[in-house]
């Protein structure tokens, strides 16, 4: 899945690089629209997905909703607007049954992982170093879950959150 | 014509041992002491991290060729490896080995340790990985509020690989 915030190295707009404070706020923003989508994902997931991954979409949905509004907050009491979700997102395959409504929600998984890794990457402090930690930490877990039922092999990767 | 006596000579003998032994184990406190740099750089804070995951690995590999039954352990092998040598990779980055004449990494240099004797129970070998596994998690966990920005993806990564290596095993 591909949103807007793919560039490499955090900049203003007018290209100068970011203060600490600055950086850790675009990383968490990152995040956050990472979350979106992971949300938006389990959603369409969920209309090709028989009742065998009931469980692991709830709890996927559930957690990433209540990261987003937690992240939400803590956004907006820094004095910053959260960045809102987008209609939609562009999936890596055309969700037409299950094994690509598979790939989506493991593709979601993987993207969060990443985003919070970047997070960890551009803060020293320890809260929001442990938020993300714990994000990175469930993302992989989710995604182990993904990756088998999948079939794929191996079922971990040994760098979660490595783009 | 007075000879010492063969016990004052062997008293004597004894004081310098003591002596030695004293002044040994005195040189470090007082090295301690002063405000000279060490002679050693401070080992890396991901040096455990590293032994941590040989460890896994060869304990891993030990239990996969022990118990070929077992589902995922040759998962935690090589999982752990690829930590092992990211780890390794990141420790010299940061201090480069001494290249005297030969290329010798100093992470690499020690003697590998012998293999681990695996439990022949079966499932005694899980939980000797499973314990690892966590104790590996833990340890990685406990570093990820302090290292540079530019390490703490690689030890969150750690963690949150032997966390779902832990999951599947």
């Amino acid at each position: 899945m591909s949103t807007s915030a793919d560039a490499n190295q955090p900049t203003s707009p007018s290209g100068t690089p970011l203060s600490p404070a600055a950086e850790a706020t675009d990383a968490v923003q990152r995040a956050l629209a990472a979350e979106h989508a992971a949300f938006w994902a389990y959603g369409l997931a969920d209309a090709y997905l028989d009742e065998q991954h009931d469980g692991a979409l709830a709890e996927g949905r559930t957690e990433h909703r209540r990261r987003r509004d937690e992240v939400e907050a803590l956004l907006t009491a820094g004095g910053t607007n959260p960045v809102p979700a987008e209609p939609s997102y562009q999936t890596p395959e055309p969700v037409v049954d299950a094994r690509p409504a598979l790939v989506l929600v493991l593709t979601a998984e993987t993207d969060v992982a990443a985003a919070w890794r970047y997070v960890l990457e551009r803060t020293a402090d320890g809260e929001l170093r442990a938020a993300a930690f714990a994000a990175l930490v469930d993302a992989a877990r989710r995604a182990v879950g993904w990756r088998q039922a999948l079939g794929l092999d191996p079922v971990t990767v040994a760098f979660p959150g490595r783009g | 014509m007075t000879s010492p006596p063969q016990g004052r000579f062997s008293f004597g003998r004894r004081r310098l041992l003591i002596a030695g032994v004293l002044g040994a184990l005195a040189a470090p406190v007082l090295a301690a002491c002063t405000s000279e740099p060490p002679a050693e750089p401070e080992p890396d804070v991901l040096e455990p991290l590293l032994a941590s995951a040989r460890a896994d690995a060869a304990l891993a590999e030990a239990v996969a060729a022990a118990h070929p039954g077992l589902t995922a352990v040759a998962l935690v092998a090589s999982d752990r490896a690829e930590h092992a040598e990211a780890l390794a990779e990141e420790i010299d980055r940061a201090n480069p080995p001494a290249t005297g004449g030969e290329e010798q990494p100093a992470t690499s240099s020690a003697a590998p340790p012998p293999p681990p004797e695996p439990p022949g129970d079966p499932e005694a070998a899980r939980q000797e990985l499973l314990a690892a596994l966590d104790a590996s998690r833990e340890q990685a966990s406990a570093l990820v509020a302090t290292v540079p920005g530019f390490r703490v993806g690689l030890v969150a990564a750690v963690a949150a690989s032997c966390t779902t290596l832990h999951d599947v095993l």
